[in-house]
């Protein structure tokens, strides 16, 4: 008797209907290309959230405003005499807004490197140019994505816990005229937040696109940053002698004195502290010089956006 | 019918000119852009593209033109650069469903068609993998899916092979010419590997200086002027060529014991004059056909 049952042959995968191996093309839908510049946004900004750099400083700004938030709680509940705001119970808020943005503008600076500098200089490093003008998207498609990734972050950085710190006043200081002595106070706060993120989001995009990495980029941003403070801080010195209230507008005149003169035109707010007392800066300078910036961040940043290299000559 | 029609193009790098006066269709299919190092090959694809603004003349793609068009023709063309180009910081599946997403595609299709493609070009296995880690054969493996992933009409593929071993090689050019095969994707090819072009184009594009200087099928091309045919001998044998020649037969050249022989355009019999001829001088043939070209003949005939 015979009980030898063969074994089934094995069938091959590729015989398989399931198991098409040939080529199909796509025949979905596509979309317009209206938002576009949202991918590439968002895209980027979804990557951000692995760098660990980006959230401890983040943490720092938050710890920021808590602490002014905590400042807030004690001075009002201080003798008019003892509080750093003098009894000045008109500008209080608006000061504390003011200065909360003040202090964190050298950690926006930092976010800011972390998120631009490698915007474009990381593509142009890994010839990324290629790939996405390759693609339905125009180099304004590209530059204005860039330049969104990191406005979007700097103008939430600034905003979110500037909204925190206005719904703790609005829910506490109600009834002690909160909204009463400055209603605008939101308003510019938002102002205000879109400062920082535009100018930095300006010349980093211009920055970028002309480094071949990101550390190129950072060194050139931080050179810039710091050397206008350098340089606007020698000429004060030696013009000024260190007169704070006549020299204040050469000090508005590098990066962060410029945000800073910016959000202090926009919160109308004067300064008073032991050495002087610092007048609203006027905008006839610094506005349109910030603006002259800013243009020639974006425009350097257009002329060198190109899928191939342009050969002159 | 032509995918693209180009008419006296005419490119400038500066004062260099690097395209000139350049016609030419590109038919359907999968086609060959062949020429030596600086013949404006590439020059040609990112014109099609819209990269490069022309000095003069036109060019049409799909029946766009490339001066007006550039990105709706970019929406049906899919680009496989030569250098090496990712998104720094990404995997491969992120990658290749982004560059979907920049083509329009919804997200959710552009990341299950990512996966389709990244698994159709063999790297199904490393998908999850960043992109930066890639050996050198798994970037040219997802420069290939990033430019399928929308489902292009047309892709142009700068030199494929560039840096793959042997194996690398063949499964790539496999790639190609399965993708041309399923009839929905027509492909120009990029490259001064002539093997390459061979096994996977119909149509070739011989470039040089700017000009196209031969174009046609490869079947066309391959094909020799009057009658010609290649014999083997068992060995080299001198006495049977002189006889041959004795009767008008040109031998056009002769590798050890393989001959190519050009006959009278009115032959008649070739075969019958090799075995006489071979019979009357006790030479031995071991084989004999109708000679083609090969793509190199063609080549270096067309850059003389």
């Amino acid at each position: 008797m015979n009980n030898y049952n063969p074994p089934k042959p094995v069938q091959k995968q590729q015989d398989s209907p399931i198991a098409d191996l040939s080529y199909r093309n796509y025949n979905g839908e596509l979309k317009t290309r209206g938002l576009r510049w949202w991918v590439i946004s968002w895209t980027m900004m979804k990557l951000l959230k692995k760098n660990v750099g980006f959230w401890i400083t983040s943490a720092l700004v938050f710890l920021i405003y808590f602490l002014n938030g905590v400042q807030l709680y004690f001075t009002s509940n201080m003798p008019a005499g003892m509080n750093p705001f003098g009894g000045d119970e008109k500008t209080k808020y608006t000061l504390t807004f003011f200065q909360v943005n003040s202090g964190t503008n050298l950690l926006l600076f930092i976010i800011a490197l972390t998120v631009g500098s490698g915007a474009i200089s990381a593509d142009n490093k890994a010839n990324a140019l290629l790939v996405y003008l390759s693609k339905p998207l125009t180099k304004a498609d590209y530059l204005l994505g860039k330049w969104m990734v990191i406005f979007f972050t700097l103008f939430l950085e600034t905003f979110v816990p500037s909204l925190v710190l206005y719904l703790y006043c609005l829910t506490s200081y109600l009834d002690k005229g909160f909204l009463k002595n400055d209603p605008m106070l939101f308003f510019k706060m938002i102002a205000a937040a879109c400062v920082p993120a535009v100018m930095h989001a300006s010349l980093l995009v211009g920055a970028s696109a002309w480094s071949k990495a990101p550390r190129i980029a950072s060194v050139f941003y931080a050179s810039l940053y710091f050397g206008s403070l350098v340089v606007t801080g020698m000429v004060f010195g030696i013009v000024y002698r260190g007169d704070l209230e006549r020299g204040q507008e050469v000090l508005k005149l590098s990066l962060s004195g410029m945000m800073d003169g910016i959000q202090q035109i926009i919160y109308h707010v004067t300064i008073k502290n032991p050495m002087a007392t610092l007048a609203i800066p006027s905008p006839s300078l610094i506005v349109p010089l910030a603006i002259g910036l800013c243009v020639a961040g974006i425009a350097a940043a257009r002329a060198k956006i190109n899928a191939v290299e342009v050969v002159k000559g | 019918m032509a995918i693209a029609v180009i008419s006296n193009l005419v490119v400038h790098y500066g004062t260099k000119t690097a395209v000139n006066d350049l016609s030419v269709e590109v038919p359907e299919g999968c086609t060959g852009l062949l020429g030596p190092n600086g013949a404006g090959k590439t020059t040609l694809l990112k014109t099609l593209l819209g990269f490069l603004v022309p000095t003069s003349g036109s060019g049409q793609v799909f029946g766009l033109n490339t001066r007006t068009d550039g990105l709706k023709i970019r929406q049906k063309i899919g680009m496989m650069p030569e250098m090496d180009c990712h998104i720094p910081g990404m995997n491969a599946v992120s990658f290749v469903s982004y560059a979907g997403e920049l083509a329009g595609m919804p997200a959710s299709d552009a990341l299950q068609r990512a996966h389709e493609v990244l698994e159709y070009c063999g790297l199904g296995e490393a998908r999850y993998r960043n992109v930066e880690t890639y050996s050198t054969g798994m970037k040219q493996r997802i420069k290939l899916a990033q430019a399928l992933v929308h489902g292009p009409k047309l892709i142009f593929l700068d030199e494929p092979t560039n840096g793959l071993d042997p194996a690398g090689r063949d499964e790539m050019l496999a790639l190609v010419r399965n993708i041309s095969a399923s009839r929905e994707v027509n492909v120009l090819v990029s490259s001064h590997l002539l093997p390459d072009i061979e096994r996977t184009c119909d149509n070739v594009i011989v470039m040089r200086s700017g000009k196209v200087v031969r174009q046609g099928s490869m079947q066309d091309l391959r094909q020799t002027s009057g009658v010609q045919v290649e014999v083997e001998m068992y060995i080299e044998t001198p006495p049977f060529v002189q006889e041959l020649e004795r009767q008008g037969v040109t031998m056009l050249n002769q590798t050890a014991n393989l001959y190519r022989f050009g006959f009278p355009d009115d032959t008649q019999n070739a075969g019958k004059i090799i075995f006489e001829s071979a019979k009357r001088v006790g030479g031995q043939v071991r084989g004999f056909k109708p000679a083609t070209r090969s793509l190199e003949d063609i080549f270096l005939e067309a850059i003389e």
